[in-house]
């Protein structure tokens, strides 16, 4: 079947396949921060906070699989593996967007979240006994995070480097929804 | 050999290496420069937990991504690049989606297993599953950009 001269519009697919992946990582990115805000400082918060995130890893890679599904599902149409990594690509970018707006606002909502985010993640590497020199280029990363999180400048060049990376990863998804959900095969 | 849709091949390749370069994070350039491009972590933050006792190194220095997602993007890099010799491999897509979610399945399986102590993998397994799974990816257009 040819759908190129008719091809309907993907961007409803894109927005809905970016909505999911902002806010399903985002979501689950300021739950953990609660829980690790708010928990005692153990080694337990340091493993939870370890092994919540790559949850929200998968998520960050299946939008362009939503997003191609969707648009395949809806239109009920083919569609080649180039233009699934279109969709794709425009899908990651859009959420590496949706997800920094997410964050920003969040932090506008409730300030005090990110300060004992940090005070709690540093005094539980205290607490597990971590090297002196270990812990203080740990402090010394979320020191240089945070004022980069703080900063405009910071904050546009985070969601730059996160659009080309998300893009790149939701591109190559795109392309395995396009060759499992839109191909003639 | 015929090689077709030359345009998507070929971009895809520039930016695997380029994600490829990215993840194996700032040590890569060496100790002295790496604090100048300490946000190429950022561009892994919402994709990898990015912890250094999970992560290979580099000048001293944690990859940007971890492990598992080295083995990743490295194998898709490279079962990319070796397309044009994957393409003699003659398996249905139905198989090769089959393995995909196989793979899939393997590496949840071994983050469940890992976190209720069922069992301990250390950083060689978790990047031999990564490899598997970005290979099968690769796999997975085997048939799209070459034909015998």
């Amino acid at each position: 079947m040819d759908n190129e001269q008719t091809a309907p519009s993907y961007w409803n697919s894109v927005l809905i396949g970016a909505l999911t992946v902002a806010l399903i990582t985002g979501g689950l990115g300021i739950i953990l921060m609660y829980y690790v805000a708010g928990a005692e400082p153990s080694m337990t918060l340091m493993v939870v906070s370890g092994l919540t995130l790559p949850l929200t890893c998968l998520f960050g890679l299946v939008g362009g699989v939503i997003a191609t599904r969707h648009y395949a599902k809806t239109f009920d149409i083919t569609f080649t593996i180039g233009q699934g990594a279109l969709i794709g690509l425009l899908t990651g970018a859009v959420a590496a967007i949706f997800a920094t707006v997410i964050s920003q606002l969040w932090m506008m909502i409730d300030p005090a979240l990110m300060e004992n985010f940090y005070e709690n993640m540093i005094y539980s590497m205290e607490q597990i006994g971590m090297p002196q020199a270990q812990l203080n280029d740990a402090i010394d990363n979320m020191e240089q995070t945070r004022a980069q999180q703080q900063s405009l400048g910071g904050i546009a060049l985070g969601v730059l480097i996160n659009a080309i990376v998300l893009g790149i990863v939701n591109a190559i998804t795109g392309m395995i929804g396009a060759k499992i959900f839109a191909s003639e095969e | 050999m015929q090689f077709q849709n030359r345009k998507l091949y070929i971009s895809v390749a520039l930016a695997a290496v380029v994600l490829f370069i990215m993840a194996l994070g700032p040590g890569l350039y060496g100790h002295e420069y790496a604090s100048q491009i300490y946000w190429l972590y950022d561009g892994f933050d919402l994709l990898c937990h990015q912890l250094g006792d999970r992560s290979y190194h580099l000048s001293g220095m944690p990859m940007a991504v971890c492990s598992r997602c080295i083995g990743i993007y490295g194998a898709f890099m490279a079962g990319w690049l070796l397309l044009p010799f994957l393409s003699r491999i003659n398996i249905s897509l139905k198989w090769k989606i089959g393995w995909l979610i196989g793979l899939i399945i393997l590496n949840l399986a071994d983050v469940t297993g890992n976190l209720f102590d069922i069992w301990s993998n250390t950083l060689e397994t978790r990047l031999a599953l990564g490899t598997l799974l970005g290979l099968s990816v690769a796999l997975l257009f085997n048939d799209e950009f070459f034909s015998n």
